[in-house]
């Protein structure tokens, strides 16, 4: 006879098991959504003539062979930097920093956002703020960051926020702004209050621009994780990338460009799966 | 259809790409062009540029991008700081390039202490101080100390290359920073102030300073198909360099913005032709000889 506790562990394992294959049917379907995208014939067709060109044009004497690596040649420094520079570290605190910055940039700029589309009150009166600093380049504040934060992670965190921040917030906050009244007030015949419009309406009907404020947060989220490592501490893709151009090795240099590109590409595609997976009314579009 | 658009687009991109990446070579362009970065220590450049002259200087953010220049043939001559000049000799691109000269500098060892901070040499125990591991200057330092009865064993060292250091003392992160003497000045002028120097450092075989470019800050490098022009350059550099310290602090602040006053309590820096052990370490053929 089974006993209450042999009962419960055998639960306990059969919903493990559930999770755990559904966890690896996501991974399956995410695959198969992201590779589908960059291994598509159409795509395959700008890539292969491209690569093919990138090749052939130091190798013919084109441009100096110095300055323009070719795609083997990068293929070799690839393998180098991989087995020789530790890259997995590299990568690890690159992405412990951005992962940081883009999680406070999306856990005060969502919710920000949201109060700012739906209340005019806290729109008219932080508004103009953001707009005033919005359009001040993240890179001008490197040297308030290091005076404030000093450097090392504190300060890098910080910077990552401040690429990451703007999109986010003016994504959220209009597509907020732009929730069409006819919802609201058919939301509202059925008795929906403020709170429920805004799980439940508002929300939902800005997801798309949710969405496309955390892509275009995580590309700028990028451009200031590289600016960022170029200060103070000797670990991360950007610190390894200035450090190729400070000593003239243009091959790890492209080899950084394209792991910084694959990170980006990789992130987005993220996105994209997660807005398929929530708002499946936008497929197709 | 849709095949034959992004053939077209890829064809454009990669002309695109092509054109971008051919400019004009400095060697076809009638000037003579030098790259150089505004730093105090290039001051017989600065001298030499007042008078007349038969080159155009071409300024950069830093000597890693005149370095760029000069291998993308966008410059003819430029001062590439020493560690960085030997990787582009021996890199990809750099085997076009000769070294004309060397900047010299006194070497020194500086013992820089934050601003605002009330130091002496007795007090360094509690305090951080950035120094290059294994470098000459911490062995001379150590030795002075000593000697000023400073407990060695409680100096807090932390470890950082020297272009990381000024930047973490403005953050401070440290408290003091030993520093090649060339540095002074600039953290001077940050408003830091000089704790201790030692103009007596002797060459070592330190990573930060082997002896055949000890005390060498920058080293000319010139396009090898130009080697007329790059020996006019370098006469006119040692020709500046014979002139009186006053003219070529007065050179710097102008060229630069950095007050005499500051450069007055500085030697200046001086361009001098390759020595023998200099032409062994960059081998004779990539040498060139001036006078």
């Amino acid at each position: 006879m089974l006993d209450d506790s042999m009962i419960r562990r055998n639960s306990l394992t059969r919903r493990r098991g559930h999770f755990l294959g559904v966890f690896l049917k996501e991974i399956k379907a995410f695959t198969k959504f992201a590779l589908g995208n960059i291994f598509s014939r159409e795509f395959m067709t700008v890539l292969i003539p491209l690569l093919i060109v990138w090749e052939a044009v130091p190798r013919l004497g084109l441009v100096p062979e110095a300055l323009v690596p070719a795609p083997s040649v990068v293929a070799v420094a690839f393998w180098d930097v991989f087995t020789n520079l530790n890259m997995a570290e590299h990568i690890g605190a690159s992405m412990l920093r951005f992962g940081a910055g883009l999680l406070l940039a999306a856990a005060v700029a969502l919710p920000l956002g949201v109060l700012m589309g739906w209340n005019s009150f806290i729109r008219s009166h932080t508004l103009p703020l953001f707009q005033l600093l919005a359009p001040v380049p993240p890179p001008a504040w490197v040297p308030i960051t290091i005076i404030l934060l000093g450097i090392g992670l504190p300060m890098q965190v910080f910077l990552i926020f401040l690429g990451a921040f703007y999109p986010i917030l003016f994504n959220t906050y209009q597509g907020i702004k732009e929730t069409d009244p006819r919802y609201l007030a058919s939301a509202r015949v059925f008795g929906a209050s403020e709170f429920t419009l805004l799980t439940k309406v508002y929300i939902w009907n800005a997801l798309g621009s949710v969405v496309m404020g955390l892509k275009i947060g995580i590309a700028t989220g990028l451009v200031m994780m590289v600016i960022s490592e170029m200060y103070g501490g000797r670990s991360g893709i950007g610190f390894l990338l200035l450090e190729a151009k400070e000593f003239f090795q243009i091959d790890r240099m492209v080899v950084c460009m394209m792991l910084l590109g694959f990170i980006g590409w990789f992130l987005i595609e993220v996105m994209k799966y997660v807005e398929s997976k929530l708002a499946l009314w936008r497929i197709g579009r | 259809m849709g095949q034959v658009v992004s053939l077209v687009v890829a064809g454009v991109l990669a002309l695109a790409v092509l054109a971008g990446c051919q400019g004009i070579d400095a060697s076809q362009r009638g000037v003579y062009r030098v790259g150089y970065v505004d730093d105090p220590l290039l001051a017989p450049l600065f001298l030499a540029d007042e008078g007349s002259r038969s080159w155009e200087l071409v300024r950069s953010g830093s000597s890693s991008d005149v370095g760029y220049a000069l291998i993308a043939g966008e410059v003819n001559a430029g001062f590439v700081e020493t560690s960085r000049a030997r990787k582009l000799l021996d890199s990809q691109g750099g085997e076009r390039l000769m070294v004309a000269g060397t900047m010299q500098f006194p070497y020194g060892a500086t013992l820089v202490v934050r601003e605002g901070l009330d130091m002496r040499l007795g007090d360094l125990g509690s305090a951080r101080i950035a120094v290059q591991a294994q470098c000459a200057l911490v062995r001379h330092f150590e030795v002075d100390a000593l000697r000023f009865g400073l407990d060695l064993a409680s100096l807090n060292y932390k470890n950082m290359p020297f272009p990381d250091m000024l930047p973490a003392l403005e953050a401070g992160l440290v408290d003091a920073i030993l520093v090649k003497s060339a540095h002074a000045a600039l953290a001077e002028q940050q408003g830091h102030s000089i704790l201790y120097q030692n103009w007596d450092v002797e060459e070592g075989q330190d990573e930060c300073c082997p002896p055949a470019v000890f005390q060498t800050e920058y080293l000319l490098l010139v396009d090898s198909r130009d080697t007329s022009s790059a020996s006019r350059l370098a006469e006119a550099l040692l020709n500046a360099s014979e002139a009186p310290v006053e003219e070529l602090r007065s050179a710097i602040a102008s060229a630069t913005g950095t007050p005499v006053g500051l450069l007055e309590n500085h030697p200046v820096a001086v361009f001098t032709p390759l020595t023998d052990a200099q032409r062994e370490l960059f081998g004779e053929d990539r040498c060139l000889t001036i006078r």
